[in-house]
């Protein structure tokens, strides 16, 4: 799974039958692990409800087929979760690990080593942003 | 099969129903060379059965193994990444 | 499938029930960016033609580090290898004793 931002929706007039009544998202990886198809942005389905501007867990290959409920469907990416907050050991492994520059989750929660577990408070989601006026955008 | 290190973890209370109840971590992949150990820039999101804390170098595996260690044989799990097991050691040249 | 040489083992008891103890190699793939045509890839060949980047296999055969294996890639690898409840997709399914490149596009070794 990757970690990516909703950043748009998609809409196709003519797609195939078994797309039928899905949403499309464009999401943009946060924090991606591809060696094989490096790119900045993914296709989505969204079985789980996630709005434009939310952070969210995205599942790839076969899972993402199943989260439909059918392994034909032709889908490669589908929305897991939707993320609440995202915490980060400040000092684990130094900071190399820091999330590049307006890539880091808007709940991101920087965990000095030596705070106590009451810190784990998470920043929570973002309100999502205002909905694209022309209806809920499932296909048809 | 990648060695990353848990950098940090994932909540998530809206999740697709094949992916509840699961711990999701942030694993930061990692090169080991004779320099030592360093972040490779990819990350992955992966389920957690093993109880990795925050700093542990881990084995993350993929696809169906990933489904594998969350179910044996399952095709129904929405999971294609998971933390498989917690390296305590390794003979590789500039590795802990 | 693809041709790495391993550059060490790797440890851990807190493991999936999947992995059985079963044996951890970290391979780096070889790379042809310096390859010519004549060039021999063995157990001892140069480093140069090892990818930065490494990856982890079981390993059923018992590499020793150092060696060049096959790294089979994928859940039919895996499945015959190995077995289906193995949590891995990446084995090592030969040692190899040589590979020789013999026609790439930039000609032979100066």
């Amino acid at each position: 799974m990757i970690l990516g931002r909703v950043i748009g929706q998609c809409w196709a007039t003519r797609h195939s039958p078994r797309l039928d009544g899905q949403k499309l998202l464009l999401v943009q990886p946060l924090a991606w692990y591809d060696p094989d198809h490096p790119s900045d942005h993914l296709v989505c389905v969204d079985p789980v409800g996630a709005e434009v501007g939310q952070d969210v867990v995205v599942c790839m290959g076969l899972p993402a087929r199943l989260a439909l409920g059918d392994t034909r469907t032709p889908v490669e990416a589908s929305i897991a979760a939707i993320v609440d907050g995202v915490e980060v050991l400040r000092d684990a492994g130094g900071p190399a690990f820091a999330f590049a520059p307006g890539h880091a989750p808007e709940s991101l929660l920087n965990v000095p080593e030596s705070a106590s577990s009451s810190a784990r408070v998470s920043a929570g989601n973002p309100s999502p942003a205002p909905a694209r006026s022309g209806g809920a955008g499932a296909l048809t | 099969m990648i060695r990353g290190r848990v950098m940090g973890e994932v909540w998530a209370t809206k999740k697709a129903p094949r992916l509840a109840g699961r711990k999701l971590l942030l694993v930061a992949e990692t090169c080991v060379t004779s320099d030592g150990e360093r972040p490779t820039g990819r990350v992955v999101v992966a389920t957690d059965l093993l109880d990795a804390g925050q700093g542990d170098t881990v084995v993350v595996a993929f696809g169906s193994g990933a489904r594998n260690a969350e179910s044996p044989g399952s095709r129904d799990v929405l999971v294609d990444a998971a933390v498989v097991q917690v390296i305590d050691g390794s003979s590789t040249p500039g590795a802990d | 499938m693809k041709l790495a040489r391993v550059v060490g083992t790797v440890w851990g008891a807190n493991q999936s029930d999947g992995m059985n103890g079963r044996r951890v190699v970290e391979v780096r793939p070889l790379g042809l960016a310096m390859a010519r045509d004549g060039t021999r890839f063995s157990a001892d060949c140069d480093d140069g033609h090892l990818r930065q980047s490494s990856m982890l296999a079981l390993d059923p055969l018992g590499a020793d580090v150092g060696q060049l294996v096959l790294i089979g890639v994928g859940s039919r690898v895996r499945d015959l290898v190995i077995g289906p409840e193995a949590t891995t997709k990446a084995c090592v399914i030969a040692i190899v004793d040589e590979a020789v490149v013999e026609a790439t596009a930039r000609g032979t070794a100066p």
